[in-house]
């Protein structure tokens, strides 16, 4: 059994080793002792005392992060208006300069499609993704806070754009702990580095433990999807008979009356990550995989190959037991690499990086089952504008734009939401980057509004007061 | 007013002489008997005192029962349907304190305001907001309603909003804070003047403080632990005043000494070394929240920070009272100093006000300037006062006594001082270190009109971006080059100035006679046509340039000459009138004898006669404004480097100062930038109200600065004493020591917690004489053994103290101890942190060997014994580190190449520098690592440890696996 928010808060004092075993989640267990100890929570909150959480739909949540804010109207969100005044003049509230001017309007660059039996369109960017349309649940009404890329992408992952707040994987690993003992219950492969870092995987107030876990190397998109200082450079051998060295002398220095609980923690914490070196070693591995599993994530070629990875990481990472998975298709300069400003034609190099990865876990999550209790998502910090920036660009759109979901209990084959005529601005089914943080955790069986951690004198959530489910696109 | 309006005058009633009644300009005064009520159910709108009655012009009827049926049909079932779900009495909920479901309230608006804008419908926030414009919240917040219904309700007010509901507003419920009662909690009480209890065992209590913590054990019928050994009390004074361990000279020296002041002794050695300074420095530096970088978006480096932290080294290395530092904190730059050292010291102190994590490329430069104020007001906050006064920004405190008002009557000072410098991403304020006080100046007015030209620079940038490009509002019919058809190759370019639409066109002076560009317009009209071609004249270009018009007429060929500029807003050329019929009409430009240049093609323009009067005047007026900005922004870029070459070369810090103008600011309606309330004088907490001068002038940093510190604030001398109780204890007498309002944890010795802070002022706020009392207390050298059956049962948390809380190494410690054990550990204090030239934090390899304190600190990119072992968050205020025991950190112990290097590094020092025993070098380790002998177990565990391994490698690396396995082991990792 999963320890809910209510047991954890109400549990008076236990040892660390008894939590650790009630508990069935090593990473969540010791966490428990920073949670017990704390000021946050020594104050029940009675909001959480008595939570009504409910049935989940999903029971762990992948997100692919496109960073930098792929064009909706390029791929997705077909506008034939575009088309229409292709290169006129129209009037826009340019988010930006947060003024009333004309712009000129720019169509897609590529070409629109209808597909599957839902006849979702999609541009010619995403071909292989299209050929999963009727397992998407397109939100196409998305808005958000933040213009540049700093506080939407912070917006994004934590809720607010400048106050430093729990990442939505650090809420989720919270509010939910781990399947699987031996692992951390929130782990983000190679995350953008740049537009707040680590606050973006960042446990802030939370229990350190809550800070999302990282494989790979930040910034960096063709880092292999690995745990720093998990190999040993010392043999197999030698190691285990330093590890049994390490254990006589910490049972030598214990063996007095001094039973401290902090020590207790630290030795239990040793053996985990003992254990872990053993165990989460594999997680991780191609080895498993047979060859056309690899080439259905476009694994060996050498446009698909990284992101493939990052893809079969995910898989591999949700089928032991992983909470929150985050993969990112970012890069480490100062401009993010979906942010196409004066080159939209980039899209297409970029898209080709990831539509076959994706449409391969798809098609993987898919077959394995997994698809069914697995939410996947796909989105950025925001869209871009339907006029031109630059003359070939396109600029940032807070204001309009889409993302989907797959799995883990949302309608398939189903759009909610749309822009206006010219793809500018959300009207229809709108929803607020923090409706879909709350629709995320409703899909976990987490009520957003009550999943709150009291900190500097009030209690705090992912959605502060906001936050709607999405009711509508839930199946 | 247009048309014929009849106004009644319905009704008096009794009210103020004052008011008066506005109709459609005429006003009526209503003199000592009484005000107005509504003529019919219309708008009115209290406005400074006076009552207002809007008829907004030809709407006005005198027939209100139209209107009446106008909001039925068309407003009514809206608000019904789609509004009364979050705004009624009957749903019960008031978001944005508006309900919309009684006339009254309606006129009255919500936290926003007034919902209408009688004289400008569209402008209306109503409007706006269910237009789902920017900068307002859009309403109803998941759809838009259909633009139809959106107009109607513009109508609706244009008319005035006529309204028949009736019903009243419900009583608000006020909630006023009683500020006597709030400040009966026991924080905000002034310090009581307690004295030492009596206690049975008055033999063991050493000190005043050990009475305290005594009798506090005694009513639980607990005893205090026995005292500690010697060298667990050496290493524990040392690392918990040093940061580093005891050296095995050192040990010798203390063990052998058995006067009774040998404890003292150390304690005075310790305080006065560099060592104290750096590792109580850094104690500060966690809670000014200390980075060298800003974090945010785009983690920009902070290449003066380091000054900020040696500041806070060299005032800890001599003993600077602890309220002169808040104050220098505060405002350094506006205390009277002693010469030009000294007044850049307590420039540097007011880093602090700005190494905050600030997103400064933020393009909503007035939130950026409340978001920087509020992470100013909340750091001197929880640093200072344990106060969270940062809940109060978007509604009162909902714990604490802080009002909304009290905020912002804060953050008016806070927002009267230049703490960042505005352009498109803006810059944190630094001020130049010189010993002469006039080029300090100069360089402040310099980087004062720098930032005056940058904003300017924006908003002129901006402005062109909207204009857009020239000739775009141009009457008639114009083709550009993107509609033309070509013959043969035609690059496009915007390689010389000036074109329409978005680029033009040249033939690359080949294929002469071959290449042409028919420009095809179709008119609707048919009669005379002035026709203009466009291009950017210059040489290298064509003098002949044939253009073919086709018309009534015939066929005409023009020769133009491309080297001419262009007559109309130097884009368009007149090349003749010409008839034409409704249809499609083409100009061809040709190629034909143009070797002598480039020939351009850009566009073609149809101008029907009668229309050009009105169009040329809007071509100039945008062309014009055009030339003038950027004229203007080529004139402030000259400025601009003017300005950076007369600003002086000299070394800066992040520092602040005072605004041209100091001003009270608007309390923000629920935390919005743009939604401002009353206006609210400067000030600080009314709840700590207590040694506070008014503020006459300036921004009242300095009444600010002088009210934190003061001894007569109840919080600050708390605050600070808990914080150093707390880092030598391990916890708090406040366990949670950056908040001490209601939802912070309670003293657990309260009358102890007040008997330290007045020492701390009786020491004159000294933190060596603070240190040195608590540390010769005989509660602080209790062993870490206890009665723990007695203890446990009684209290688990050891919260009473009946023993010493063992200790993890933080991060400093452990780094600093490994590169001290390897020999590689380099004690050069003070300096820039990071390297010239320095970029990015991304990729930046930690190399030095010095103290961690000297680390670089990122904020988005930390060294990664920070990230695992719990090192202070740089972005907020941290009393308290964390200590959570995670697999991460075990990790590391045993596979991180830093630790296999400096265990190597220590077995290679012990081979080397001791050619006795294994037993010998065994006594070395555990001396020079755990601070004392290994117990025979360990020797023997060891022994056969060793000689396993040496079997299978070197002797370098078998002791280096005995060395990593000290590392790791609970002895070295908590001190005792």
């Amino acid at each position: 059994m999963e320890p809910s928010v209510s047991q954890i808060h109400n549990q008076p004092s236990l040892s660390r080793r008894q939590l650790l075993k009630s508990a069935g989640c090593g990473f969540g267990a010791l966490a428990f002792n920073g949670i017990l100890g704390r000021e946050a929570i020594a104050a029940t909150n009675p909001l959480v005392a008595n939570p009504t959480m409910h049935a989940p739909k999903a029971k762990r949540v992948i997100f692919l992060f496109m960073q930098g804010g792929p064009s909706h109207v390029d791929s997705f969100d077909w506008k034939p208006d575009l088309e229409k005044f292709d290169g006129k003049s129209k009037t826009f509230h340019n988010p930006r300069t947060r003024k009333i001017a004309d712009q000129t309007v720019m169509k897609s660059l590529w070409e629109f499609r209808r597909h599957g039996d839902s006849g979702a369109p999609v541009t010619s960017l995403f071909p292989e993704i299209a050929k999963h349309v009727d397992d998407l649940c397109f939100l196409k009404g998305m808005h958000t806070e933040g213009v540049a890329h700093g506080p939407a992408t912070l917006f994004l992952h934590t809720g607010a754009t400048n106050l430093i707040r729990p990442s939505v994987g650090a809420w989720i690993s919270y509010g939910l702990g781990c399947e699987n003992e031996s692992l951390p219950a929130f782990v983000t492969v190679n995350p953008p580095a740049n537009k707040g870092g680590p606050r973006n995987f960042g446990n802030s107030f939370l229990p350190a433990i809550h800070h999302g876990t990282v494989l790979g190397r930040a910034g960096d998109r063709t880092a292999p999807p690995e745990l720093l200082n998990l190999k040993s450079p010392v043999a197999a051998g030698a190691q285990r008979r330093q590890f049994d060295f390490l254990r006589q002398l910490n049972s030598l220095q214990t063996s007095g009356s001094v039973t401290d609980p902090a020590v207790d923690g630290a030795i239990s914490s040793m053996e985990l990550a003992w254990k872990m070196q053993g165990e989460a070693r594999g997680l991780v591995d191609l080895e498993r995989e047979s060859k056309s599993t690899l080439a259905m994530y476009g694994i060996g070629h050498e446009v698909t190959d990284h992101f493939g990875r990052q893809c079969i990481a995910a898989r591999q990472l949700a089928e032991a037991g992983v909470r929150y998975i985050q993969i990112s298709h970012c890069g480490n300069r100062a401009t993010p690499v979906w942010d196409q400003h004066n080159n939209m034609p980039k899209h297409e190099e970029l898209a080709l990086e990831v539509d076959k990865p994706i449409s391969g876990l798809l098609q993987d999550l898919k077959q394995r089952g997994l698809l069914e209790d697995t939410l996947v998502w796909w989105g950025s910090e925001f869209g871009r504008t339907p006029f031109t920036q630059n003359k070939n660009g396109r600029d940032h759109n807070p204001r309009g734009f889409t993302c989907w979901l797959a799995g883990g209990g949302v309608k398939p084959g189903y759009t909610h939401g749309s822009t206006d005529e010219l793809g500018f601005a959300a009207v229809d089914g709108k929803v607020h980057m923090h409706d879909l943080h709350a629709t995320i955790l409703h899909l976990l069986g987490i009520d957003h509004e009550q999943l709150t951690y009291r900190y500097a004198g009030r209690d705090f959530r992912l959605t502060d007061v906001y936050g709607r489910v999405v009711e509508e696109i839930i199946a | 007013m247009n048309g014929q309006n009849e106004y009644q005058l319905i009704s008096w009633e009794d009210a103020e002489s004052s008011c008066r009644v506005k109709f459609g300009g005429q006003r009526v005064t209503s003199g000592a008997e009484g005000a107005f009520l509504r003529v019919n159910p219309r708008l009115c709108l209290l406005i400074g005192g006076g009552l207002a009655l809007v008829m907004p012009g030809a709407a006005w009827a005198a027939n209100s029962e139209e209107d009446f049926a106008f909001f039925e049909k068309k407003i009514r079932p809206v608000l019904v349907e789609a509004c009364y779900e979050c705004h009624s009495v009957e749903a019960g909920k008031r978001k944005g304190g508006l309900y919309l479901d009684n006339r009254e309230s309606l006129l009255r608006g919500g936290d926003s305001g007034s919902p209408f804008e009688m004289n400008h419908a569209a402008a209306s926030l109503l409007v706006r907001a269910m237009r789902h414009e920017p900068d307002v919240e859009a309403m109803p917040p998941e759809k838009r309603l259909p633009e139809t219904v959106v107009a109607d309700f513009e109508q609706w007010i244009s008319m005035g909003a006529p309204d028949p509901r009736d019903g009243r507003a419900p009583e608000e419920e006020k909630t006023e804070i009683n500020f006597e009662e709030a400040r009966k909690f026991w924080s905000f009480q002034p310090l009581a003047e307690p004295m030492p209890p009596a206690v049975a065992d008055a033999a063991w209590s050493r000190t005043d403080m050990d009475r305290f913590v005594l009798a506090k054990l005694e009513a639980r019928d607990l005893r205090p632990a026995p005292d500690a050994g010697k060298g667990a009390l050496l290493r524990r004074v040392t690392m918990a005043l040093t940061g580093l361990p005891p050296t095995i000279a050192e040990q010798d020296a203390f063990l052998t000494n058995d006067s009774e002041k040998a404890f003292e002794e150390v304690v005075d050695r310790l305080l006065s070394t560099r060592a104290y300074a750096e590792r109580w420095g850094r104690h500060w530096l966690d809670i000014c929240r200390y980075s060298d970088t800003s974090g945010g978006g785009r983690a920009i480096p902070f290449p003066n920070a380091w000054r900020f932290r040696d500041y806070v080294i060299d005032s800890f290395a001599k003993d600077k009272p602890l309220d002169r530092m808040i104050r220098e904190h505060i405002a350094g730059d506006l205390l009277p100093a002693d010469g030009p050292e000294h007044r850049n010291e307590q420039l540097t102190a007011t880093g602090f006000l700005v190494l905050g994590p600030n997103n400064y490329e933020n393009q909503d430069k007035d939130l950026l300037d409340l978001e920087i104020v509020d992470e100013q007001m909340d750091t001197i906050g929880r640093a200072f006062m344990g106060m969270t006064i940062g809940c109060a920004r978007c509604h009162d405190h909902k714990f604490d006594p802080i009002p909304t008002r009290d905020y912002y009557a804060m953050a008016g000072i806070f927002l009267s001082t230049d703490s960042v410098r505005h352009s498109n991403v803006s810059k944190w304020t630094s001020r130049a270190l010189s010993p002469d006080p006039e080029k300090q100046n100069a360089f402040d007015a310099i980087e004062k009109q720098e930032e005056k030209v940058e904003m300017r620079l924006k908003a002129l940038k901006a402005e062109l971006d909207t204009l857009g490009p020239a000739g775009e509002e141009i009457g008639g019919i114009i083709v550009d080059d993107e509609d033309a058809e070509f013959r043969g190759d035609w690059p496009e370019s915007t390689a010389v100035k000036q074109w329409y639409g978005k680029s033009y066109r040249h033939d690359d002076k080949s294929g002469k006679g071959e290449k042409s560009a028919a420009f095809t317009a179709t008119l609707e009209k048919p009669g005379r046509y002035e026709l203009r071609v466009s291009y950017n004249g210059r040489s290298g270009r064509s003098r002949t340039v044939p253009v073919t018009v086709t018309h009534l007429g015939g066929e005409t060929t023009v020769r133009v000459d491309q080297r001419r500029a262009p007559e109309h807003d130097g884009l368009f050329h007149t090349i003749g009138e010409f008839e034409f019929a409704v249809g499609q009409a083409t100009v061809v430009i040709g190629t034909q004898g143009t070797g002598d240049g480039h020939v351009i093609a850009d566009a073609v323009q149809f101008l029907p006669l009668d229309a050009q009067e009105k169009s040329e005047g809007k071509v100039g007026e945008i062309a014009n404004r055009r030339a003038t900005v950027e004229k203007e922004m080529t004139e402030l870029q000259k400025e601009k480097k003017a300005l950076a070459a007369r600003k002086p070369k000299l070394p800066t810090a992040m520092a602040v100062l005072e605004s041209a103008e100091a001003e009270d600011t608007a309390v923000r309606i629920r935390g919005m930038a743009h939604q401002h309330g009353e206006t609210v004088p400067r000030g600080f907490l009314q709840v700590v109200d207590r040694g506070v001068e008014t503020i006459t002038s300036g921004s009242g940093r300095l009444e600010l600065a002088e009210w934190v510190a003061s001894a007569e604030n109840p919080l600050t001398a708390r605050v600070l004493a808990n914080r150093i109780w707390l880092h030598l204890f391990g916890e708090g007498i406040v366990p949670s020591p950056d908040n001490f309002g209601l939802t912070g944890r309670a003293p657990t010795h309260p009358e102890l917690l007040d008997y330290l802070a007045r020492r701390l002022i009786e020491n004159r706020w000294s933190t060596k004489k603070t240190i040195r009392e608590i540390v010769l207390s005989r509660a602080w050298q209790m062993s870490v053994d206890g009665d723990e059956a007695r203890g446990r049962a009684v209290d688990p948390e050891n919260t009473l103290l009946w023993k010493f809380r063992l200790r993890r190494l933080d991060a400093e410690e452990l780094r600093d101890a490994l590169l001290a054990f390897s020999g590689e550990l380099n004690l050069k204090s003070g300096g820039p942190s990071l390297p010239a030239g320095f970029k990015s934090e991304f990729g930046y390899e930690f190399k030095t060997k010095r103290r961690t304190v000297y680390v670089p600190v990122f904020r988005n990119q930390m060294h990664e014994i920070f990230s695992t072992f719990d090192f202070a968050n740089p972005n907020f205020v941290v009393g308290k580190r964390s200590s959570n025991a995670v697999p991460t950190q075990s990790l590391f112990l045993m596979n991180s190449p830093f630790v296999h290097k400096s265990a190597t590094g220590m077995s290679e020092r012990l081979l080397k520098e001791s050619t006795n025993s294994a037993e010998d070098r065994l006594e070395t380790l555990w001396r020079t690592v755990l601070g004392r002998s290994p117990m025979e177990e360990e020797k023997r565990l060891s022994m056969a440890f060793l000689e396993s391994e040496t079997r299978s490698t070197t002797p370098t690396e078998a002791w280096a696996s005995v060395v990593r396995g000290l590392f790791s082991c609970v002895d070295f990792q908590y001190i005792q």
